[in-house]
């Protein structure tokens, strides 16, 4: 899993060509919990090519549903509410994604989504001389374990929880908009300027 | 249109999809403009401004280049790799951009107007194309802003391009903005979430063209991976960032599948090179 995200942004970072998962710099996320669900999710070693496929469409469009919510409602820009919005909205996309291809009822595929972004909450965007590979390509790897540690615990509750995914969408977007300018993708601040660059 | 899978899971080139898909296709869009208004043939000059976050961090992005390559008439979904190499290079050479694909002007990234302190209204990604005749009037000028995504909006058109997206969700069988409506529909309809979004995909499509167009984007997913894999050395940009996917999958490949992980034995493998 680790490495799936680790080729993608590292392949983004090339310029090479990838799927904006919601966004580029938050790419790797979605293909490594997906790639962990068609290879570790229970059952997916006995499956079919048309079994695997049905895996692909299902994570792809609820992993969709969550991110017409963040779109709708809060922003993926990083430039706008910084990388709690990418890295963020990727990640609540893709436990949701995992959740309901593991057999998740709709509160169970929400909470997932829930607690995925309400440990993203905050997350500034400053990456060092502006490029999209410190902190961006590891942070999507770590992002991809809090995917699928989201989509697991999750599914261990019974969809009923205290904060509602549009709650944290909310506070995703209010963040974010009180966020000093500088850890919104100007790389102005944070590791941007503690990190010598040489 | 209302915002569909399709739209957030896009093709295209990195390393930002707000700055560099976004920016690319808001080029393409305005050298299109060009084209199809008949102006093309009169222009003499062209002014990029990039404003805020864009003109900020616009190099590491590769925005610049991705703008050259959009005014040369390339969309980011449809551009290929060797293309933007070959392309990129051949301006680098000659100072000459092939204004949507057929005039030749003087054009290179040092061309470009930073304007990082500035931050437009509507959005921090700003950019203004504006072209002018051999005379110096202007032809035709435009701002467009990269909200994320890769998704453009044109200045004065966000209140339009809002009740577009307004009116398009009354067309689809199941619309929902909220989580809250989209569980609201999932328990009155019986179905899952991805149950839900299939509906309303199935508004503009065919099932078949739903599932093909989402095979085929796990496809170049997993074709990303692929060539990431193969690739080998420090990631381009200066920061000396080493690529640690092609190690960690020979590795891999080395270990049995239930094999511990041994993390302590994992260290200091290779030393060129660092990571964040």
């Amino acid at each position: 899993m680790n490495l799936i995200a680790l080729a993608v942004n590292e392949e983004n970072a090339s310029g090479g060509r990838v799927v904006t998962a919601p966004t580029n710099g938050a790419a790797g996320i979605i293909p490594a919990v997906l790639y962990y669900a068609l290879h570790f999710a229970p059952g997916m070693d006995k499956a079919s090519q048309q079994d695997r496929d049905d895996v692909v469409v299902k994570f792809l469009l609820t992993a969709g549903a969550i991110g017409v919510l963040y779109k709708e409602q809060a922003s993926i820009s990083g430039a706008e509410v910084g990388c709690q919005g990418e890295v963020g909205s990727a990640s609540s996309m893709a436990a949701a994604g995992l959740a309901e291809v593991m057999g998740g009822t709709p509160a169970q595929v929400e909470n997932a989504a829930e607690i995925a972004m309400e440990h993203n909450l905050g997350l500034t965007c400053d990456p060092i001389g502006g490029l999209v590979q410190v902190p961006c390509i590891e942070r999507n790897a770590i992002a991809a374990a809090k995917a699928i540690n989201a989509a697991k615990m999750a599914l261990w509750g019974d969809g009923s929880h205290r904060v509602s995914l549009d709650e944290v969408i909310v506070t995703m977007r209010e963040t974010g908009k009180d966020m000093s300018s500088k850890y919104k993708e100007t790389a102005m601040g944070g590791l941007a300027v503690n990190v010598v660059e040489c | 249109m209302a915002v569909g899978v399709f739209d957030l899971f896009s093709i295209g080139i990195g390393p930002s999809s707000s700055h560099t898909v976004g920016p690319m296709r808001a080029a393409a869009v305005f050298a299109e403009e060009l084209k199809s208004s008949g102006q093309l043939a009169s222009v003499a000059s062209l002014r990029v401004d990039l404003y805020g976050s864009l003109a900020a961090t616009g190099h590491g992005h590769g925005t610049m280049t991705a703008i050259l390559l959009g005014l040369e008439g390339f969309h980011p979904e449809l551009i290929l790799p060797e293309e933007v190499e070959e392309r990129l290079a051949a301006i680098a050479e000659t100072g000459t951009l092939q204004l949507a694909g057929s005039v030749p002007l003087p054009y290179g990234v040092k061309d470009m107007v930073l304007r990082p302190l500035t931050i437009l209204p509507r959005h921090t990604n700003g950019m203004t194309f504006t072209v002018s005749d051999a005379g110096g009037e202007v032809l035709h000028s435009a701002t467009f802003f990269s909200v994320g995504g890769g998704f453009i909006v044109r200045e004065g058109e966000e209140d339009a391009a809002l009740k577009e997206l307004d009116e398009s969700k009354k067309e689809l069988p199941l619309p929902f903005r909220t989580a809250a409506e989209l569980l609201g529909r999932c328990q009155s309809k019986g179905l899952s979430i991805g149950e839900i979004m299939f509906v309303n995909e199935r508004a503009s499509r065919s099932e078949e063209e739903i599932r093909e167009g989402l095979l085929h984007i796990y496809s170049v997913m997993e074709g990303c991976v692929e060539t990431s894999l193969k690739r080998e050395g420090l990631l381009p940009g200066g920061l000396k960032v080493r690529r640690r996917a092609p190690d960690w999958h020979e590795r891999l490949l080395k270990e049995s599948r239930d094999h511990d992980p041994g993390y302590r034995e994992a260290t200091g493998t290779r030393s060129t090179g660092r990571n964040g």
